[in-house]
């Protein structure tokens, strides 16, 4: 298979796995009220039957996604019950109720410590003392469920007055906190008050050092490692170079285009909140090995290793690494040869191999080139040198994986990925019998505007709703671009009301965004048109689909940037 | 020998259903026609003429066992092999099964990256026969 069908594929499992996560509270909490109906002194057949039904679900289910543990104790305690129902008996006695009562308590557990294992994965959790409880679980998998991205803070550093008001209404519409500088000297009198994600600053109010003959910041920024960037009136080359040294994030030059700026600010805070990388080191010095995985571990990667080559394939099946570290030199099979292994499977292709080696000889290192490796370090090597190559090295990996998965213009998931991930999420609605809402958004004269201002301008505009809808929605809900200028979103566990009012936010908010082309500034409107599936006995997705589409042009006809709910009176 | 494109897979659990899919469509290229219960399989069956019919055995209403007498029954069906996935995996169930007329089961949970090698595998040895 090849890397971009991999890659689409891995990325639709985990979607799936996600959604199997999120209704694991729900199937718990009716196998507890199923368990609270047995009592030892009526007949539990009927129960015990169907207490047996939803574990051997979990059992035939549980691995699929993952969760191998929960398929294996279901598994055990679905097999006693079979040998009970296989009985006579009809009253389930106190001492067998109170057994399975324990066992379904520990089935929570496996899967508590599932989801804290998960939890390790991201970003450093505030508590660490925080043990997950199995009569937490619900708790602790609902709150994520109306995740809504937590708004970063953002040091707005601008003198001109007018510049400042235009960005910091921008910023916020963008729902970014902005606290509002006009100098650097300020920020130091109130340092540390309100610690900045992120620190937008003019050019004009760099400091510039001559000892050093280069700009400087001030230490309480350079200290914390903020990200920067800096926005200027000049575009010359000097210039561009001395923010460059200055190390910003990114240079934009007046006058200024928000949407630009937001992609960047976007850009960098998912990266600081991407999971860690995965390594995979291979090497036959088992301490050697064991320091390696110190050094990545203490800059937040998860590393495993083996130690004997045959390992190396099935481990890669499970930890599915993000990059191989491996000796060039190992007894028993040559680096270049197991490169060569792993390039023979099409889906690690991509999967970028790294060798360690106290080969010097160029001969040696050009010849392992051919059989798939990236890059070559060499032995001895100091751990920063070691961090920042497998860092550089995944970073690289994933923006460009990135690049093949998703939509290229919006990061959103593209026609036909989110027309499927609508079926699903209505066939999972259906089953809990919660409503969901469908909305159709259209950005009103689009055509007008590529015609006016051309397709770049354009496109601004559409990665600009894109970027309002990640921020504004919550992290289960799906959007996906629909059309060329036509944006379906998907809303579960929302009633049509909560959707009209969550949509009208965002309305408002994406007709406030300034968009600019020269010296001529405009904004957008959409219409929208929403549909839910309380509105109807029974439908499908496509349906659903049509319904909204049926109220967007309502609102277009009835005079656009407006949100329509469909009623079926027409 | 024919070479096994089209597969019709009954199973009531949407999320196995759509993790199976995947397996099947993604990984192994095949056609598939998902049934949600043993009615929806008969009602099916005829238009799209699989290859093979995965059954999952425990579903309400026509369970798998009941829908495999079912699709049995017609003649059409003859040259198709049925496949049980169940968590079920005792050997002495795995016999059961097979004396009800599957050639073979696939026990669940199943990885979703190997699913579709494992239907193959069962197509070449009930080819081969």
């Amino acid at each position: 298979m090849d890397p971009a069908k991999r890659a689409e594929l891995d990325k639709k499992l985990a979607q799936l796995r996600e959604f199997y996560i999120q209704g694991l509270p729900a199937e718990f909490e009716k196998l507890q009220d199923l368990l609270d109906q047995v009592s030892p002194n009526k007949p539990a057949r009927d129960v015990i039957s169907e207490i047996h039904q939803a574990l051997h679900k979990f059992a035939g289910s549980g691995g699929s996604f993952g969760f191998h543990e929960l398929s294996i104790e279901a598994r055990k305690v679905e097999q006693e019950l079979l040998q009970w129902l296989k009985t006579e008996e009809s009253l389930f006695s106190a001492d067998k109720l109170a057994a399975l009562r324990s066992k379904i308590d520990e089935l929570k557990k496996v899967l508590s410590v599932k989801d804290q294992q998960d939890s390790e994965l991201e970003p450093v959790s505030s508590d660490a003392n925080q043990k997950a409880r199995p009569n937490e679980l619900s708790a602790r998998i609902k709150p994520k469920k109306n995740n809504i991205v937590k708004s970063k803070r953002i040091w707005l550093v601008e003198d001109n007055k007018k510049l400042h008001e235009k960005l910091a209404r921008e910023l916020v519409s963008f729902s970014f906190e902005v606290i509002p500088f006009d100098s650097l000297d300020q920020i130091q009198n109130q340092e540390n008050q309100n610690k900045a994600d992120l620190i937008l600053i003019d050019f004009s109010l760099l400091q510039y050092d001559l000892t050093k003959n280069s700009l400087v910041l001030p230490s309480f920024i350079t200290e914390q490692s903020t990200p920067f960037l800096v926005v200027g009136a000049q575009n010359d080359f000097k210039v561009r170079l001395a923010v460059a040294k200055l190390g910003a994030s990114g240079y934009f030059v007046m006058p200024i285009d928000i949407a630009d700026i937001i992609n960047r600010i976007n850009q960098i805070f998912d990266a600081q909140t991407a999971l860690p990388g995965r390594v995979l080191i291979v090497d036959d010095d088992l301490q050697l090995a064991c320091h390696y995985k110190l050094v990545l571990e203490s800059a937040e990667f998860k590393v495993d290793f083996v130690n004997h080559p045959e390992e190396l394939l099935p481990r890669m099946e499970t930890f599915k690494p993000e990059l191989v570290l491996m000796d060039l030199n190992m007894p028993e099979v040559s680096g270049r040869d197991l490169a060569g292994v792993i390039r023979q499977f099409k889906r690690y292709t991509s999967l970028p191999i790294v060798f360690l080696s106290a080969e010097t000889e160029l001969s040696t290192q050009l010849d392992a080139l051919f059989y798939g490796a990236d890059e070559f370090l060499t032995k001895p090597i100091s751990n920063d040198a070691l961090i920042l190559a497998v860092h550089a090295r995944i970073y690289r990996a994933r923006t460009l994986e990135a690049l093949i998965t998703k939509d290229g213009l919006t990061g959103l998931l593209t026609h036909s990925n989110i027309k499927e991930m609508a079926e699903y999420e209505l066939s999972r609605s259906k089953r809990t019998a919660i409503t969901q809402s469908f909305a159709m958004l259209d950005i009103d004269h689009f055509k007008s505007v590529n015609d006016t201002y051309g397709h770049a301008v354009g496109d601004t505009v559409i990665a600009s709703l894109a970027t309002l809808l990640k921020q504004r929605l919550r992290t289960t809900d799906l959007i996906g671009r629909y059309g060329g200028e036509e944006f379906l979103v998907v809303l579960p566990e929302c009633e049509i009301d909560e959707a009209v009012i969550l949509l009208e936010k965002i309305r408002i908010l994406f007709s406030e965004i300034e968009f600019h082309k020269d010296e001529q500034t405009f904004s957008c409107t959409i219409s929208i048109g929403v549909a839910s599936t309380s509105q109807f006995l029974s439908c499908e997705s496509d349906e659903l689909i049509n319904s909204a589409d049926q109220a967007l042009y309502k609102a277009k006809r009835s005079g656009r940037n407006k949100t329509v709910m469909y009623s079926t009176d027409g | 020998m024919r070479e096994l494109t089209k597969i019709m897979y009954v199973e009531d659990e949407p999320d196995i259903q759509a993790v199976a899919k995947i397996a099947l469509e993604a990984v192994g290229g095949f056609t598939v026609c998902v049934c949600s219960s043993g009615t929806e399989a008969l009602s099916k069956v005829m238009d799209f003429s699989p290859h093979l019919i995965l059954l999952d055995v425990m579903m309400p209403g026509m369970d798998g066992p009941a829908t495999l007498k079912a699709l049995k029954a017609m003649p059409e069906l003859a040259s198709v092999p049925f496949v049980f996935m169940t968590a079920k995996v005792q050997p002495s169930e795995v016999q059961y099964f097979k004396s009800l007329g599957a050639v073979d089961v696939i026990p669940k949970p199943f990885d979703p990256m190997t699913l579709s090698e494992k239907v193959n595998e069962i197509w070449q040895a009930w080819e081969q026969k």
